[in-house]
Order: structure tokens, then C-alpha cells, then sequence
């Protein structure tokens, strides 16, 4: 069972913060059975789906977790096999690795790319916002990006060897270079662009043009206008692109299988490889261990990162 | 239609603004408005003037105290029930669901038919003045500002609302187009004879709309008077400054036997005024028309600035400062380039405040024209 | 040298002109305000000015140097917005030093140079805090400060005053003229508010259609209108216009309406002869209409006019009476008298006279002036 974390697009914030809130008091007096009226779903909702499994996981990562049959408690014995399995700890490295270095390279581009789109014609940003709402299959990239890494007919294989005349090389095969080339793809798909430009776009034109008249240069514009702007959208990107690639699964797996020798081996794959032994109780106790590790990993992102009610 | 009475109307807002004050709400507030009567009510951003007109429309409920139409307790009726016509700043002639189930509503349970309804679409037409039919035609994103709020208030008329409500209404016209629009809502209120509240921070839109005015400041009504009340005989330092343009002059001084210290000069006080003022620093405002160019005797030396000239009222005004407080000087249109001026006070039409807080100590009151 | 020149500037959007040939010169320390309605173009000349827009054809020249094609930092310009354009996310001090820092002054001239904008504008015990905690007039005053910290070539203010409750305006124009008189330089204000344009402008230019209608001071736009557009624009109450129609009687013109008729002075007959038996406007400012009682000129049959009191506005110094003309189709005019109309006379008909040296003619089809 994977942990579960709360996976919804980040909002949009407005530029104006202050001139949005005093319209939430201007809405008639609400009574009380109404409020809960309105909370009330979501309240269950994120019960049933979130916390209740949690709770279950917890339980069971302290049991054998047998699917049938006497339920036994056996205390911390899951975490101290997984602690002395040394595929545990690889995987968490592979797992820290993949993120850290996706996030490295990936994370930064869309933005970029955003804040030079919006210099283009306007017409050309409507373009590209359309493009990065057409809808991916991700099966659909993953095959697509197997063929391009396959070692012989690949298209890469043809680009190193026959046009830049290298040595054929291994691409998923390399133990060294595989987390590289599973990331690659995401450094040309522009994930959460649209979010950037939409944040970009609620900017007043005159913040611009006033930094325009007062001398800034390009770049301090981008330095001083547009990046603080977008601050909270980047802020809410980069907490999403934590917990999401700490949880890679799918495109590894499809990709790799976790090879070679387990260099691309993920946490929630290796989870999958034991439950697939049917180790169950070993298995909960792990999705316990990663959702501890990236509660940890967002409490001191929100001790580094504090939100600024001016931007 | 109907008079409006707030009895001890409070409100207050658990939520706050951007910058952590609390969003103003009403703070016992009390008025009468009488049936026909329109009224204005002006004050700063965030005085809670349209706080004041949602709890009169039903869009807000009262913490505590009532609302009247005529002597029904409406305080707990929904928006819809109480037969208001609302036009606001941004043209939204009504919030789109509930002007139509309002309209519908209204002619549902008064049982008129379709052909009472197109016929009081005809009269209100009629009575909105020249070329309304033909506004009426057209698409509402083909009018101009001006136009759609006229459409708005007709819509709210076709209903026989029991009272009307603005909320500064033609704010987002430009200069020229306001004045020409204000005087349209001004003729078309006189001629229904609806109860009207009329919001705006324009405090000469204000002069101009109601019979009489409420001053609001922080979610409290200062004073309610007509023009000359407020104007002659304000209730405070905040009301005083609020009415008229250019505003008074408010300069310390202090008041020595028979004579007041300002700006370094005594100026000789009449013998009755010495004895109503308290021999203490005290503040002195005088409105522009209230200085006395160049009079005998001993008078204050105010630097010129610029003279702004108003020809439509056939005058200008000289500003400069005295004593660090800016001072505008009724003065003639063909008043000549010169740096300085010696002005003094008429004592007649001077106003005297506190030095500390804003109590009025003596207001000059109406004056006697004949 | 004038120290701005524009010269027959055009812009276009698609198949829309915005501003069509306008020229004007501007001396060094002269305050030039751009007054009319809302898509007059008056906003879109001080875009191109500034270099935020470029022009498509047509030349701007400052203090000698043809800026057409040189970017809008480059100009050495300094702009107030209409929403100020304060920065959110900076403080007062930041905001006031941007244009410092971006120009990459001393840091001991920033130092020096921001507190003492800020005093100027008595925002000095803001300057840790950060907009969003300020009022309207108080970021209103970051951005004069932010202006006024650069020594720029060219002042331009795009309606600085347009989002201030009323009774800030007094105060911000006295600001605004304090920045422009210490820094000497040309300044050009945009506006659609007649009243902010005589209060400020040395000169002011009328727009109208992406044209300068009338360009001159104060005075002579209220006094000698080129046009009925201008006449009617300047001015609050604005000016009577009655469709009338010129007859000869008796020796002398009379300028005849449905509602009176009122002769026209003999000195106004040369220009006014060719115009015989054909329809005119007639401008009657409201300040030009007077109690008979009280007029400052002999009053008889031939200048006086009726009409029925639908609103008296209280002023201090009197009334401004909102009437119609008696009979079909009523028309409607305003007075300005300088007495307290008692409200007694509402609904009620009263003769005014009519001062027929200061009436305006103007020509129904090309709206100029007849002089």
C-alpha cells in the first residue's frame, strides 16, 4: 500500500491578496448547520481516503498483516528486518537520488521557459498555453521514450553514434547514468508551465512597466518583479515535486524494472517487489517508513520557507 | 414604498482585512430616513457606509438592533422579501440569480399579469426621459457606463422597489460623463419619489444627491443633517474638514485675554467670542470664504503657493501654509500674481475646536441672510 | 531648444487610430496636462512618451535627442501610474530606492537620497513597512517618491489621482505640484477631469478622438473655446447648449429657441451675419445666467429666458440651480447664482438674465466657434 499524500494541482494565487479579501465578508450571515453543511464532505471525504488508511497502515506495520487468518502483533520485528535489509537502504539512496536530481534539473526550466514565453507575441502564449493543456497519456510517453532509449534502433543510439559519431553507449543499462536518463524526459516536458504563466499573466502590466521606466534591465526585472511574484505558486510547485518524485513509481518501473542490479530501484518499487512476496506486514512498515521520511522532508521545507503574505 | 429606521444597528466582522485590522462593521447605529426622503451617506474607504446599505438590502444581518420599513421589523427577512432595488458601482445591475428570481417574485405575488408588467415597462420608460426605449433595444456590452446604470435604475424601478439603494454608482464614470449621470439619478429619484440611500466618498456627490446627509466614520454615523448643518454647524473636527472643497483650514493658536496667537501673530478677538473660549491652545478652522482679504488692522501673512482659478464659480483660490497646516483663500477670479497675502479671519464664520481630540467648542451655525 | 517636442505623432491598433497627429512643444519646467474623455488617446500619447508604446509614426524629441527608438529606460523618464504601481512584495524604502538601485547609484547616495524623498512626502515613518499595510493615499505618495528620488528629464503622471476618496485629491495635487516646482523639469499629466486640469496645468491640451481639439491655458480654453467639444468639456457645471435658430428683426439679430428669444449684441452681428435664418448653437456658460434682480447689466426683454427649478445644490457661496425651459420639448440648462435659492422654489418658473457678451456660437455641423 502506498502512502497516501494529498495530490490536487496548486491554486492559482491572485496578485492581489489584499484587494480579494474583504469579499469574504461580504457574504450574507451563514448559520452554524450550514457551515458544517459545507465542511462536512471534505471532512469525510479526507477520512475515508486519508487518514483512516493511514491509521490501518500504522496498525498493520505492527502485525504480521496476514491476508486471512489470526492477525498477530509483533511489535517493531517488521522495521527491524527491513532496517537490517540492505535493499532498504539502497532504495531510499535511489529513491534520494532520483528526487533530488529530478528536482535539480527539472524544476527550474518551466519556470524559466514561462517568464521567456511571456515575453513572445501574445499569440505564440496562447499556443503554448493550449500545448501544455493537451492532455498526456503517460503510457502512452513511456513507450514512446523506450523506443528512443532502446540500444539499437533507438533514435538516441542513432543520434550518439551516427551523427555525433560517439561509441554506442548503454542508456538504461548503465548503472551510473540509468536515474539520469529516467529524468531526462522530464527536463523537456515543461510539467507545471501552465501554473507559472497563469501566475505570470495575474501580474499587473505596470509592475513591469513602472520597473521598465525606473531602469531595470531584463534580468533585474525577472529578479525583482516576476520571480517574487510567483513566489507562492513556485513555493506550492516545489513541495508537490517533493512529494511526488519521493514517491516515483510508475515510469521507473515500465522503464527499468528497477535494473540494472537495482540502481533504479525506487522505495515504492521495492515496496511492490515485497508485497509481491507476499510479505505484507513488511511491506505496510515500509509505506509508514517513506511517509515518515517525506513528513519530515515538508516539515523543514516549511521551516525553510515561510509564507510571505506581501508576495 | 417606505420609511427606513435602523434601531441600534451593530455589526461586527470576525474576518480582517489584508493589512490585520478588522473589517469595519456598523457600531450602534440609528437613523430614520423618511418615506420619499433620499439620503446620502459619505465618509472615507472602509467607514462602513455599504456595510450600512447591504444590512438595509438583507444582504448582511445585524448582530444587534433592528430594521424598519415603515414599522415592519424586517431585521430577519431575507434580501428578497424586502422589496429593494440595488444599483451598484461595477453595473451589476443585481446579482444575476436573485434580480431575476426578485423581479419574477415580485410579480407573482402582487398577481400581475404579463400585460401589467409590459405596461409599467412602458411607463418607466416614459419616465426615464428621452431615448430610454431605444437603450433599451440594444445590447447591454454595446452601452456605455453612463447608459447602463440608467438601465440598471430602471430595472430596479420597473419593481416598485420600497426603497433604493446606490452604492457609489457613478464612481467608474469619468469626470464629465458624472456629472451629466448624477443629475439624471437625481431627477429620476425626485420624480418617483422613492425612499432612497445613496453611498458615495464624494462629499460634494453627497451634497448633491441627498436631502439630508449621514457622515460615517468607522462604522459610526458622526453627524445627520442637511447641507447646512453639517456645513455651519458641524457636530466635530472630522465632520467639519469632511464637508467642503476646498476643505477648512485647521491652524493651532491659543487664546491670551482678548486676542488668539496664530502663526505668530495676535489677532484681536470681538469681546463675546473672547469670553465663550477657554484661554487655552486651542484649534481655529476657517473654510476659504471665511478669511477677510487684507483687513485693517492686525492680520496674518500667508505665502502664496499657486492661485487656482475657477471660473465656473468665478473665483480662485490661493493655497499656502501657515503654521505647517495648508490654507486655502477664497480670493477674486482676476486676482493678481503676488507672493504673499494678508488674510485674517472673520470671526463671524470662524470655527473653534479642541486642541486635543475633535470636539467642536463653537461653530459659527447658519448664517442670517436677511 | 524647447526641452519636448512632439511632432505629428500617430498610433494605430489594427484598423484603430488612437492618437492622430498630435504635436505639441513643452518649455523646461512647464506642467502640461492631456484632458479628455475616457479613448481621447490622452493615455496612449503619454505611453509613447514614456517608450511603453511605440508610435507609428511621427517623432518625439527630448531635450534635443530623437527618442523613438530608444527603450523606455534608456529616456530617462519618471512615471506615477494610475495604480501606483507599487511593488507588493518590497517596503517603502525598497520601492522608493528601485530606480536608484537599477541605475546603480552609490550605495551612500541611496542612502542620503531615499529618506529625504520620503520626508518629502511625509511617508518617512513608513519606510519599513510594506504596501499592503498602507492606505490609498499613502502608496499614492510611494510612488511620487519613487519618482521624485530620480533626477529624471520628463514627469508623467497616467491619472494619479483617479483611485483617492475626494478629500485626499487637494493634498495630492498640492504634492504633485511640490515635486514638479523642485525639480524644475517639464512635467505632462494625464486626466479626465476637467477641474484637475485648470487646477494644475500651466497649458492644457483638449483630446478628443486621438486629436488635440484646443491647446492653451486654462483661460483661454474657458473663455475662448475653438470648438462646442472644448466648450463643453472645460468647465463644471458645464456650459448651456440650446439649437437655435438666427432671425433678423428690427434692426438687430435674435437668436430664437422654442423656449425665448434673446438678441444678439451688435458687436457679435459681423461675424454672425452670415449665419441668418439658420439653425446654431448657442452656449450659455451657467455662471452667465443671473437673478434679474442682481444682474451686473441692464436687463429687458431681449436677455432674459424662463425656466422651472428641478434641483437646487446647496454651495457655500450659493446655488446651482438644475432647470428646464417652459414648454415642448422641455430642455434642460443649468445656473450658477450667488445667492441661497430657498427651496421654496422648487417646481417653480423663474426668469433668468442672460449676460449676452459671454454667450457662445457655435456651428451645428463643424462645431467651431464663430467669432
Amino acid at each position: 500500500m502506498a502512502v497516501t499524500a494529498p495530490v490536487a494541482p496548486p491554486p492559482v494565487p491572485t496578485a492581489e491578496p489584499a484587494a480579494a479579501a474583504p469579499t469574504a465578508a461580504a457574504q450574507p450571515a451563514v448559520r452554524r448547520w450550514q457551515v458544517w453543511a459545507f465542511v462536512l464532505p471534505a471532512i469525510l471525504f479526507q477520512f475515508f481516503w486519508g487518514w483512516y488508511p493511514m491509521l490501518v497502515a500504522i496498525f498493520l506495520s505492527l502485525t504480521n498483516a496476514p491476508i486471512r487468518g489470526q492477525v498477530t502483533f509483533v511489535g517493531f520485528n517488521n522495521y527491524a528486518r527491513l532496517l537490517a535489509d540492505p535493499l532498504v537502504a539502497m532504495s531510499f539512496r535511489v529513491t534520494f537520488v532520483y528526487a533530488g536530481l529530478g528536482i535539480l534539473l527539472t524544476f527550474g526550466i518551466p519556470i524559466l521557459i514561462a517568464i521567456l514565453l511571456m515575453e513572445m507575441p501574445p499569440r505564440l502564449i496562447r499556443v503554448m498555453m493550449l500545448l501544455w493543456f493537451v492532455p498526456l497519456s503517460g503510457i502512452a510517453s513511456t513507450i514512446f521514450w523506450q523506443y528512443m532509449y532502446n540500444e539499437q534502433f533507438g533514435i538516441l543510439q542513432f543520434i550518439a553514434t551516427e551523427v555525433l559519431g560517439l561509441p554506442p553507449r548503454a542508456f538504461l543499462s548503465n548503472e551510473r547514468w540509468v536515474i539520469f536518463w529516467l529524468i531526462f524526459p522530464g527536463i523537456l516536458m515543461f510539467g507545471p508551465g501552465l501554473y507559472y504563466m497563469t501566475s505570470l499573466q495575474s501580474i499587473p502590466r505596470s509592475y513591469f512597466e513602472a520597473a521598465e521606466i525606473e531602469g531595470a534591465s531584463f534580468w533585474r526585472k525577472i529578479w525583482t518583479i516576476s520571480l517574487p511574484r510567483m513566489r507562492p505558486i513556485i513555493s506550492m510547485s516545489l513541495i508537490f515535486a517533493i512529494i511526488g518524485s519521493m514517491q516515483e513509481f510508475a515510469f521507473p518501473d515500465l522503464m527499468t524494472r528497477g535494473g540494472p542490479n537495482g540502481a533504479s530501484r525506487t522505495v515504492v518499487m521495492y515496496m511492490f517487489d515485497i508485497l509481491n512476496d507476499g510479505r505484507y506486514g513488511d511491506a505496510t512498515a515500509l509505506s509508514v517508513m517513506l511517509f515518515a521520511v517525506i513528513m519530515v522532508l515538508v516539515l523543514v521545507y516549511r521551516r525553510l520557507v515561510t509564507d510571505d503574505p506581501d508576495a | 414604498m417606505a420609511g427606513v429606521t435602523l434601531d441600534h444597528v451593530s455589526k461586527r466582522y470576525h474576518t480582517l482585512t489584508a493589512d490585520g485590522r478588522p473589517v469595519t462593521g456598523l457600531d450602534d447605529v440609528s437613523l430614520h430616513i423618511a418615506d420619499g426622503e433620499a439620503v446620502s451617506v459619505v465618509g472615507p474607504s472602509g467607514c462602513g457606509k455599504s456595510t450600512l446599505l447591504k444590512v438595509i438590502a438583507g444582504l448582511e444581518m445585524p448582530d444587534a438592533g433592528r430594521v424598519l420599513f415603515n414599522d415592519v421589523d424586517v431585521t430577519r427577512w431575507p434580501a428578497q422579501a424586502r422589496g429593494v432595488g440595488m444599483v451598484f458601482q461595477d453595473y451589476a445591475l443585481y446579482p444575476a440569480r436573485e434580480g431575476e428570481d426578485n423581479l419574477s417574485y415580485y410579480f407573482e405575488v402582487r398577481k400581475r399579469t404579463e400585460e401589467e408588467k409590459a405596461r409599467r415597462v412602458r411607463e418607466v420608460a416614459t419616465l426615464m426621459g428621452i431615448g430610454f426605449d431605444l437603450l433599451l433595444e440594444r445590447q447591454v456590452d454595446t452601452l456605455s457606463g453612463g447608459e447602463k446604470q440608467r438601465v440598471g435604475i430602471a430595472r430596479c424601478i420597473v419593481r416598485d422597489p420600497n426603497v433604493f439603494l446606490m452604492d457609489e454608482p457613478i464612481s467608474n464614470l469619468d469626470a464629465k460623463l458624472r456629472e451629466r449621470t448624477r443629475i439624471e439619478i437625481k431627477r429620476l429619484i425626485k420624480a418617483f419619489g422613492i425612499t432612497t440611500v445613496y453611498v458615495t466618498h464624494d462629499q460634494q456627490e453627497a451634497v448633491f444627491m441627498g436631502d439630508r446627509i449621514a457622515v460615517m466614520r468607522a462604522g459610526r454615523i458622526e453627524q445627520f443633517g442637511a447641507f447646512d448643518d453639517l456645513y455651519f454647524s458641524p457636530a466635530n473636527l472630522f465632520v467639519a474638514t469632511l464637508i467642503g472643497t476646498p476643505p477648512m483650514s485647521v491652524l493651532p493658536a491659543v487664546r491670551r485675554a482678548e486676542t488668539l496667537e496664530l502663526a505668530g501673530t495676535s489677532l484681536p478677538l470681538p469681546p463675546d467670542l473672547a469670553a465663550e473660549l477657554p484661554a487655552e491652545p486651542l484649534r481655529l478652522g476657517v473654510r476659504p470664504e471665511g478669511w477677510l482679504l487684507d483687513p485693517p488692522g492686525a492680520a496674518l501673512t500667508l505665502p502664496i503657493r499657486h492661485v487656482e482659478r475657477i471660473y465656473t464659480e468665478r473665483a480662485a483660490y490661493a493655497a499656502g501654509d501657515l503654521a505647517g497646516s495648508p490654507v486655502h483663500v477664497l480670493v477674486p477670479l482676476d486676482f493678481p500674481a503676488q507672493a504673499a497675502l494678508r488674510i485674517a479671519p472673520d470671526w463671524e464664520r470662524s470655527y473653534f475646536f479642541a486642541a486635543e481630540g475633535e470636539a467642536a467648542l463653537r461653530v459659527p451655525g447658519p448664517p442670517d441672510l436677511f | 531648444m524647447s526641452a519636448v517636442e512632439v511632432v505629428h505623432l500617430t498610433k494605430v491598433f489594427g484598423d484603430k487610430v488612437a492618437v492622430r497627429e498630435v504635436s505639441f512643444r513643452l518649455e523646461e519646467g512647464e506642467f502640461l496636462v492631456l484632458v479628455g474623455p475616457s479613448g481621447c488617446g490622452k493615455t496612449t500619447t503619454l505611453r509613447m512618451l514614456a517608450g511603453l508604446e511605440a508610435p507609428t509614426r511621427g517623432e518625439i524629441v527630448i531635450h534635443g535627442r530623437r527618442v523613438n527608438d530608444i527603450r523606455p529606460r534608456d529616456r530617462n523618464v519618471a512615471m506615477v501610474f494610475q495604480d501606483y504601481a507599487v511593488f507588493p512584495h518590497m517596503t517603502v524604502y525598497e520601492n522608493i530606492a528601485y530606480g536608484l538601485r537599477s541605475r546603480r547609484a552609490p550605495a551612500a547616495v541611496i542612502r542620503e537620497r531615499v529618506p529625504q524623498a520620503a520626508r518629502t512626502f511625509r511617508i518617512d515613518h513608513l519606510l519599513d513597512r510594506k504596501p499592503r499595510q498602507l492606505s490609498g493615499g499613502e502608496r499614492q505618495r510611494v510612488a511620487l517618491a519613487r519618482a521624485y528620488v530620480r533626477d529624471a528629464d520628463l514627469y508623467l503622471y497616467d491619472e494619479p489621482l483617479a483611485n483617492l476618496d475626494a478629500q485626499l485629491r487637494y493634498q495630492a495635487r498640492e504634492d504633485i505640484l511640490a515635486l514638479h516646482r523642485q525639480k524644475g523639469k517639464p512635467s505632462i499629466y494625464v486626466t479626465h477631469d476637467q477641474a484637475e486640469a485648470m487646477a494644475l496645468g500651466d497649458r492644457i491640451a483638449v483630446m478628443r478622438d486621438g486629436r488635440i481639439e484646443q491647446l492653451g491655458t486654462g483661460a483661454e480654453l474657458y473663455q475662448q473655446p475653438h470648438s462646442r467639444f472644448v466648450a463643453y468639456f472645460i468647465g463644471t457645471p458645464s456650459i448651456n447648449l440650446f439649437g437655435i435658430t438666427l432671425r433678423e428683426e428690427t434692426g438687430s439679430l435674435v437668436a430664437e429657441h422654442a423656449a425665448f428669444r434673446l438678441t444678439v449684441p451688435p458687436e457679435r452681428r459681423g461675424a454672425l451675419a452670415p449665419y441668418r435664418d439658420r439653425p446654431l448653437d448657442l452656449g450659455i456658460r451657467p455662471e452667465d445666467l443671473h437673478v434679474p434682480r442682481l444682474a451686473p447689466f441692464p436687463v429687458d426683454e431681449g436677455n432674459q429666458l424662463q425656466g422651472i427649478i428641478n434641483v437646487i445644490e446647496p454651495l457655500a457661496s450659493g446655488s446651482v440651480l438644475y432647470l428646464s425651459t417652459l414648454g415642448e420639448p422641455a430642455a434642460d440648462f443649468t445656473a450658477t447664482v450667488r445667492t441661497r435659492v430657498p427651496a421654496s422654489y422648487l417646481g417653480k418658473a423663474i426668469p433668468l438674465a442672460v449676460n449676452m457678451a459671454k454667450v457662445h456660437f457655435f456651428d451645428p455641423e463643424t462645431g467651431l466657434a464663430i467669432r
